[in-house]
């Protein structure tokens, strides 16, 4: 059992490890390094001031047990404040360093999320159900394999009939064949719903080709508009629109007569050149205009087989190639690639 | 078809009319123009500067260098023998189009490249200034550099389209009347003269010439005369440059005036030499010819060299011993004019246009003549083209007329056309443009029709080559393509009055399904219909059950494309899976592809696609076949990468519960089949069930298969007939009040016998755990060491909760016991520690 401590050596001792703490705070390197320095000599249990902090109590004498504490205290809250001003310090450092740390190289360019994307078809598919569902037509559907009477006789074009040659047909027995257009909808339509009508057909057809521009399978929609009052400015109002919904405002269409077995008057329709806006260039070969669809008014023996009085109602009708609209709106090069399905051609580039 | 303008100027009167005007009217009244070319545009003068002789001794060279007036020399290579030294040559430079021969001018190398052409010295023939293409055109007067049309006549050369309604405008007669129409300008009358006038008849010896028409289905019209004194020798320049303009070879006077009068009236001709079917006549000296359906099997050797053998459909004309023609189509070799013909007989006749068809297509014979005789040729054109070929004789080869006119025979008059009845009102309903009355008849008139007026009715009788005319309809198409659609207005149909069923035209279709797969990471494919039964075998269709059985038939073409297939494909996979390996093989990187499309089976349609309606005659007897809506996935990883394939197979069928979930009507429920398909990985597959019905498969497909396709990368599919598991309808969607009471989750880990799959486990979890269990599902499988042998490990997340309260731990505890003791019993699973 050593002596009490005098108040000598406690200041002695304080004088010593005053110093020393305030050097281990400076020295340490980390806030991890700080709170065993903290703990060390400041500890609530085990730290050495602390300790001697507590050595007074042994101290006799009470005015200078009191004093001694001051002295104490006043050191300890001094050693506190450099603690925590290192900490404070250290932290900063090493909040930037962690910081740092983290570095994310953002330019690298990223990976897509991943998502599939539509076939150009499908895309042109819901172009058309947007313009025409804002038009207030329905959409109908009907068969693939085809009566012959639906798809050729009762849209005029009897056995016999020289157009029947222009397309070339597969056959599937004598009743039945692929339609080779979704006019054959039209009649099957007209029975169902009669006039007043609007409908439209969108729909997978079939021509007994495959070259440079034809694939055996192809896609038509079909239009058409039935009341007592329409007339031809309908139909080019109505296209007018269509085409510039789909190939931009800028366009223009020409009516340019033609002929169809069940239309009369019939028309193929041009648009403006997109491309030379009319100029000529070698996407319309110099004509400033390009040929997109097929329409005119619906013939009355066509109405009549429908079920409908030519005498009361007039309509237009109106047909379209899906691949056609799909090449000129997204300068796809070849009809091969639009049934390949090769990704790479699926996946579109947007170009500026 | 070609039209030369100075030809149709000669017809109408087009001075003053610039050519832009011409072309634009006519494309903008329906005769589509697909080009009009000057015959001599680009073309230059240019002079011979040096010139040496190379090539072979049978096919000599000139390589020459000339002097086009720009200054450079340019170094041009010509086979023609005619060239030398200071010439001026009509030179055609690189980027010129020279319309007679349809060529673009481009630099062109001789000699296997040892000289290279820039550009083409020009015969007249390929400027279309005459036959002669023995060398090249030298021209008389002119300097290097000139433009050609400054120096030669020049011609414009119209490629026009014209519609089937249209044969009146397949000459230069019928688009010169059009134009007369269009611009208001004097036309040609159809009659001809001589230079000295009319024909003179002949006194004195005739060429007796007698005709009888027995088939009176097949002609409706024959007319026939004899000419004497023909000497046949080459026509004149001016004929040879109008035949070549239009891409016809010039060839002797006879032959070339038939060619001539068909290309100017449109009307085909036949020129007969009189004395070889005189010499057939019954009596001698007398042509007789007779028009009778050929007798079967009658055989005639053709002018192309061909013997073809006839049957009672073909027309042929013959004397009373042996046909000489096949009717409308070709002349015979036997009874055609030759060198030392002096008599001749021309025919001119009208066919019945669907006989002509029907002709040339079983013979597989498609001449001039018969292209225009199928698109039903209107009675009228005989009389003017015969008179316009006799003129034509007798001027160019001395020939005389025989008879004191044509015999005609007029069996099968056409009917005309009735007259339609319309009102100008009636006509701007159709037009939404108000059209005056007095335009329509001015119009009317101007395109050669009778018009009566009464009041607001005009009553309109079409001229007989317009039998097309024949409702009112047709009259407001000639009255709007005469004013000019432009003039139109544009206009939007008034107030619908057939606003249709919000769900009849609200549905979104298939968006949101495609859309679902687009969000899985898949490419949405297009495939053909077709397939090959190679293909069939490849895949299944989604109704048939895991042995195969319940397959139905595939639709079979009597008509196929020998490279695409002959059946229509019965799954979706058949064509997709092509498409796949297309990608893999073209190195692309796990491709993913899905496609929703129909399939077609053979056999009785239980319904028919919205808007449709069953055919009362026909769907009982030859039923259309069923066009099931299909969805199917594929995709590819590399052969290693097992778990990848795994995953897929996973996502692929996330993917199509999130479609049943949005716009199912029922579950589908996943059953592993008993008989493995060996289209699959044994280990690999499972079928999905719709209320009991097999609607879809997916799986692994086995190594023999991708042997088959020739693909070394694991191959994933998943297929869905959708008719089975979609509604067609928008399924009515509620958003439920979060629940208010916390629920407990808690895992169990399971030792399963491995005769029971994770569908048993659930199945008897769900209906043994009452109430209060919220969801179970399984959230991993494990096999390997830790189990009872022939045990797999599943571990189920179960959550459990009540509506009314928070659950204490003693009742989940008490559901889990039940549970748990229910499951040994019943499946001999354990708990796992």
């Amino acid at each position: 059992m050593g002596d009490l401590p005098s108040h000598d050596a406690i200041l002695e001792e304080l004088g010593r490890l005053v110093p020393e703490v305030e050097q281990a705070i400076a020295e340490a390197a980390s806030t991890h390094d700080l709170d065993q320095v903290h703990a060390t000599y400041l500890g609530r249990q085990d730290g050495a001031v602390t300790k001697l902090r507590k050595s007074i109590g042994q101290v006799a004498d009470i005015p200078t047990r009191k004093l001694l504490g001051q002295t104490i205290n006043e050191k300890w809250t001094l050693l506190e404040e450099s603690f925590h001003a290192r900490t404070a310090q250290l932290h900063i450092a090493e909040e930037k360093s962690r910081i740092a740390g983290e570095w994310m190289d953002l330019t690298i360019p990223e990976e897509r999320l991943e998502r599939g994307t539509l076939h150009p078809i499908t895309e042109v598919l819901n172009s058309i159900r947007s313009v025409f569902g804002s038009l207030g037509y329905r959409f109908v559907e009907g068969p693939e394999v085809e009566y012959d009477r639906y798809n050729f006789t009762f849209v005029n074009m009897p056995p016999d009939h020289p157009s029947r040659d222009t397309q070339d047909t597969y056959f599937i027995d004598e009743a039945r064949l692929l339609r080779t257009q979704t006019s054959s909808v039209q009649v099957r339509a007209m029975r169902v719903y009669g006039a007043p009508m609007s409908a439209i057909v969108i729909g997978r057809c079939f021509r007994r080709d495959n070259d440079a521009t034809h694939a055996p399978i192809f896609y038509q929609a079909e239009g058409i508009c039935i009341d007592t009052d329409i007339s031809l400015a309908d139909l080019k109002g109505t296209l007018l629109y269509f085409m510039q919904s789909f190939f931009g405002t800028d366009r223009k269409i020409r009516l340019r007569p033609h002929h169809f077995p069940f239309t009369e008057p019939s028309f193929e329709i041009d648009i403006s050149c997109m491309r030379c806006n009319g100029s000529g260039c070698s996407l319309c070969r110099k004509s400033g205009w390009i040929e997109v669809l097929g329409s005119g008014m619906i013939h009355p023996t066509v109405l009549e087989n429908g079920g409908i009085d030519p005498a009361v109602y007039r309509g237009f009708a109106f047909g379209v190639g899906l691949e056609r609209m799909a090449m000129l709106k997204y300068n796809i090069q070849h009809i091969r690639h639009l049934y390949e399905n090769d990704v790479r051609f699926l996946t579109p580039r947007r170009d500026g | 078809m070609k039209l030369s303008l100075n030809w149709l100027s000669s017809l109408v009167d087009l001075s003053g009319i610039p050519l832009e005007d011409i072309t634009s009217a006519l494309i903008r009244s329906g005769t589509e123009v697909n080009s009009a070319l000057p015959t001599c545009a680009g073309v230059i003068a240019a002079r011979i500067t040096s010139l040496e002789w190379a090539g072979s001794k049978d096919h000599p060279l000139a390589v020459c260098t000339v002097d086009d007036g720009s200054g450079t020399a340019r170094n041009l290579v010509s086979g023609a023998p005619n060239l030398r030294e200071g010439v001026l040559v009509p030179f055609a430079p690189p980027g010129t189009f020279l319309p007679i021969i349809d060529l673009l001018i481009e630099p062109r190398p001789f000699g296997r490249g040892k000289w290279i052409s820039e550009g083409m010295l020009c015969s007249a023939r390929e400027l279309g200034l005459s036959g002669d293409h023995e060398g090249i055109l030298l021209l008389e007067k002119g300097s290097p550099g000139q433009p050609l049309h400054e120096l030669l006549e020049q011609d414009t050369i119209l490629d026009v389209e014209i519609t089937t309604n249209r044969p009146d405008c397949l000459s230069h007669w019928g688009i010169a009347r059009e134009l007369a129409a269009l611009f208001e300008r004097p036309l040609h009358s159809l009659h001809w003269e001589t230079e000295n006038g009319p024909l003179p008849v002949p006194a004195g010896k005739t060429l007796p010439c007698t005709v009888t028409v027995e088939d009176t289905d097949g002609c409706r019209r024959f007319m026939a005369l004899a000419m004497d004194n023909v000497a046949v020798g080459p026509a004149p320049q001016w004929m040879q440059q109008r035949l070549l303009s239009v891409g016809v070879r010039p060839i002797d006077a006879i032959v070339d005036i038939s060619n001539y009068v068909a290309h100017e009236l449109g009307e085909p001709l036949h020129m007969f030499d009189y004395d070889v079917v005189a010499k057939d006549g019954r009596t001698p000296g007398n042509a007789e010819l007779i028009i009778r359906r050929a007798h079967d099997g009658e055989a005639l050797l053709c002018l192309d060299g061909v013997e073809r053998h006839c049957t009672p459909d073909d027309i042929v004309v013959s004397t009373p011993a042996a046909a000489l023609s096949l009717a409308g189509i070709m002349g015979g070799e036997h009874s055609g004019i030759s060198a030392s013909t002096t008599r001749i007989i021309i025919e001119a006749a009208s066919w019945n246009p669907r006989r002509i068809r029907r002709t040339s297509r079983l013979h597989g014979i498609r001449t001039d003549a018969s292209a225009l005789f199928e698109k039903d040729l209107s009675d009228d054109l005989p009389p003017p083209a015969i008179e316009r070929a006799a003129v034509l004789v007798a001027s160019l080869t001395g020939g005389t007329l025989a008879l004191s006119g044509a015999v005609d025979i007029h069996p099968g008059a056409q009917a005309p056309s009735p007259p339609v009845t319309v009102t100008a009102s009636a006509i701007s309903g159709i037009l939404g443009y108000p059209v005056a009355g007095d335009s329509v008849s001015s119009i009317m008139k101007r395109l050669g029709a009778d018009v009566a007026a009464d009041g607001e009715h005009f009553t309109i009788t079409a001229p007989v080559f317009r039998n097309d005319l024949v409702l009112p309809e047709d009259i407001a198409e000639e009255i709007g393509r005469c004013i000019g659609y432009d003039a139109l207005p544009a206009t939007l149909p008034g107030q619908r009055r057939d606003a249709p069923r919000p769900d009849q035209y609200l549905i979104d279709g298939d968006a949101r399904i495609r859309d679902i797969a687009l969000g899985a990471g898949f490419t949405e494919a297009r495939t053909t219909s077709f397939v090959s039964d190679e293909d069939l075998a490849t895949a299944l269709p989604a109704c048939a059950h895991p042995d195969g059985s319940g397959s139905p038939r595939a639709v079979t073409i009597t008509n196929p494309l020998t490279d695409i297939g002959s059946r229509l494909r019965t799954s979706l996979l058949s064509t997709l899976l092509r498409s796949l390996v297309l990608n893999v093989n073209r190195g692309v990187v796990s491709p993913r592809l899905f496609e929703l499309g129909h399939v077609y089976w053979e056999g009785s349609r239980t319904s028919l696609p919205a808007g449709t309606m069953p055919d009362g005659i026909d769907e009982t007897r030859t039923p259309l076949p069923l066009e099931p809506r299909t969805f199917a996935m594929a995709a590819a990883v590399p052969e290693r990468d097992a778990e990848g394939a795994a995953e897929l197979l996973h996502l692929m069928r996330r993917t199509v519960e999130r479609i049943v979930d949005e716009k199912g009507k029922c579950r589908l429920d996943w059953v592993q089949p008993d008989s493995p398909n060996e289209l699959f990985h044994p280990g690999r597959t499972v079928w999905a069930y719709a209320a009991g019905v097999p609607a879809g498969y997916a799986g692994e497909l086995s190594k023999s298969v991708r042997d088959m396709l020739d693909c070394k990368d694991r191959i994933v599919v998943l297929e869905c007939t959708l008719d089975a598991v979609i509604t067609a309808s928008d399924i009515a969607v509620a958003y439920p009040s979060p629940p208010r009471f916390p629920g407990i989750a808690e895992d169990l880990a399971l030792a399963v016998p491995e005769s029971s799959t994770g569908l048993d486990l659930l199945q008897e979890i769900t209906a043994h755990a009452g109430v209060l269990l919220e969801s179970a599902r399984i959230i991993d499988m494990y096999r390997g060491s830790g189990l009872p042998e022939g045990h797999r490990g599943y571990t189920v997340r179960m959550v459990y909760r009540s509506p009314e309260r928070t659950l204490t731990n003693e009742e989940v505890s008490t559901v889990r016991t039940a549970v748990l003791s229910h499951l040994e019993t019943a499946l001999h699973a354990v708990q796992r520690s």
